[in-house]
């Protein structure tokens, strides 16, 4: 009986151990997490207001998938605003669930174009690559915002073709997460002492068991 | 844990090694075994369970902070060497149009006048002041709204030892900097101290005159005024003598002169030059010690009018350009247009408004 306890502890035990190793691998958590929207209609700049990129980390990227080529620019609020005017567009205000954006229509009767951003010099000429799936990392523009020290208030991104098609079809932003599975610890410590101690048991069966056979002999 | 086994009846027929009847097993240690086994693996499964947290809400960021600089070096030094290459072409082809989009206003005009006056009459100026693309230093302002303004200190494209005030501006978001007008450095003068090369200085509304001597507009005006009817025009001292000031008076005086050769002065002609600040070309930056760089454009008209039935031919290629081959019964009128640089010392200090830098043109000519 003793024995059978002992296996039956070695079994527990390496279950323990077995369920560590499988939530640092097949149950392990996600690394990241993202926030989407999908735009059906954006208007030709989509604006992603100050802060919102922070939600999740400082780190991570901003991606944003267009019809044609886009560009991300890293604005001041107010520079954003006095571009757009009257144009209509969208602005992404938040992070309601780390799987989707919440987005508001701005100026729904405005314009409906604007002036190619490549025409202004309120930002730097090299401010945002056009492409049909742009991005930025977070990284980068946490440490031009100052980092953990700001010089100056949060930007905002602008998100603008050439100022006559849509700005955006989806935009994600990813934040990498601690994947690290709490119980992972613990499912390790406790297998491992299990079968630690089926094991001193079985040990101490099998001492047992040859002690009593050559008493028997002996007799 | 005993080294002698508690013998129980299943355990022996399992093991086939006891054939003795043992006392029946208890079932509460072995359960409890199994339990203690099975319990921290259990306590460890649930131990990790719990929700997914909600986002935080959106970080605002610091509300006090400093606003960004409006542009950075990098910035301004791309925009100062497309104005120098768009002079350089425009100047040498004696197109105008080649000077959009960057150069409007009263430089546009002045160059403008110069290409087609340099194809009319010989012994006009052949070269025209030139910023280079050489950005020595650069006022860039921080802050919100617009304009936003930089001044930028550049060589001259034929003297290195020359500088060129040029200030640019941005009208809104939607366009790109541009500039009407660029002045030189004046012989003889010393940069003021405390002023230096910075990004996130303050704009100054023309009429702000707060902590300083006068408001940057009202500088520019007594600035005219003096220029127009010498030192009578400024009571108050405020302005230091400076060296193009004195050219302008100086040549006025010659001309008097020469209009009125062996006889009291004003008897054949008068001559009056009065000028007046251009309206929407004034860019004022705060310096470093508290004080302004204010930089716009003047205008002005050097009239002469023939007194008493006079008559008057003038050999000025500047006055051929009225179309009456330099004679003229009336009067002989030249327009100029004048970009200029001043330093306003902040208030409750020691110092006067002082002229850095100044270009004045020919923008035409008429008379009869």
């Amino acid at each position: 009986m003793r024995r059978l306890i002992a296996v039956v502890l070695i079994v527990l035990g390496a279950a323990g151990i077995l369920l560590g190793r499988l939530g640092e691998t097949l149950w392990a958590p996600p690394t990241e997490r993202s926030a989407a929207v999908v735009l059906e209609d954006p208007g030709p700049a989509v604006l992603v207001d100050p802060g919102v990129a922070y939600v999740g980390g400082h780190t991570g990227t901003v991606q944003v998938s267009a019809p044609g080529d886009v560009r991300i620019i890293p604005v001041s609020p107010e520079v954003a605003e006095a571009y757009l005017g009257d144009a209509r567009h969208t602005r992404i205000t938040g992070v309601p669930s780390w799987t989707t954006l919440e987005t508001r229509e701005v100026a729904p009767a405005g314009e409906t174009t604007l002036p190619d951003p490549a025409g202004s010099e309120a930002w730097p000429p090299a401010a945002g690559t056009p492409s049909s799936e742009a991005s930025i990392e977070i990284s980068a523009l946490w440490r031009e915002d100052g980092g953990a020290t700001p010089a100056h208030p949060y930007r905002a991104l602008l998100i603008v073709g050439d100022g006559t098609s849509p700005a955006a079809s989806r935009i994600v932003i990813t934040w990498p997460v601690d994947s690290a599975t709490p119980w992972v610890p613990y499912a390790y410590a406790a297998g491992a002492l299990t079968a630690v101690l089926g094991l001193v048991l079985f040990a101490a069966d099998h001492t047992a068991r040859a002690l009593r056979r050559r008493s028997e002999e002996e007799a | 844990m005993s080294s002698v086994p508690h013998r129980c009846g299943s355990a022996d027929v399992r093991d086939g090694r006891h054939g003795d009847a043992a006392a029946p097993c208890a079932p509460r240690p072995r359960r409890r075994a199994v339990l203690a086994g099975a319990a921290p693996v259990v306590a460890a499964l649930l131990s990790g369970c719990g929700e997914d947290e909600t986002p935080a809400a959106v970080p605002m960021g610091p509300a006090a902070a400093s606003p960004s600089p409006q542009a950075s070096t990098e910035q301004v030094a791309q925009i100062v060497a497309d104005v120098s290459a768009r002079v350089v072409a425009a100047d040498g082809a004696r197109d105008p149009s080649l000077l959009a989009p960057r150069v409007v206003g009263t430089a546009l005009e002045m160059r403008t006048r110069a290409y087609e006056n340099l194809g009319k009459v010989p012994g006009l100026p052949a070269t025209l002041p030139t910023p280079s693309s050489d950005l020595q230093t650069a006022l860039v302002p921080s802050g919100e709204g617009f304009p936003h303004t930089v001044i930028a200190v550049v060589t001259d494209s034929a003297d290195a030892a020359v500088h060129h005030f040029l200030p640019l501006q941005l009208a809104d978001a939607r366009s790109v900097y541009t500039t009407w007008g660029w002045a030189r450095q004046l012989g003889g003068v010393t940069m003021p101290a405390g002023v230096a090369p910075r990004l996130g200085a303050a704009a100054v509304d023309a009429a702000d005159d707060e902590d300083l001597v006068l408001a940057p507009q009202d500088a520019l005006a007594l600035f005219a005024a003096v220029l127009s009817n010498g030192d009578a025009a400024d009571p108050s001292d405020l302005l230091e003598p400076d060296t193009f000031t004195e050219e302008m008076h100086a040549s006025i005086q010659a001309e008097r002169t020469m209009l009125n050769p062996d006889v009291p002065a004003d008897s054949l002609a008068t001559i009056h030059e009065e000028y007046t600040v251009h309206p929407g070309e004034l860019a004022a930056l705060r310096t470093a010690d508290g004080g302004a760089f204010v930089a716009g454009s003047l205008r002005s008209s050097r009239v002469i009018t023939l007194v008493g039935g006079a008559t008057m031919s003038s050999p000025d290629p500047e006055l051929a350009l009225a179309g009456t081959s330099g004679a003229f019964t009336q009067e002989a009128v030249r327009e100029y247009g004048a970009t200029v640089v001043l330093y306003v010392p902040p208030s409750g200090k020691s110092g006067r408004i002082r002229a850095l830098a100044a270009v004045k043109s020919l923008l035409g000519a008429s008379g009869q």
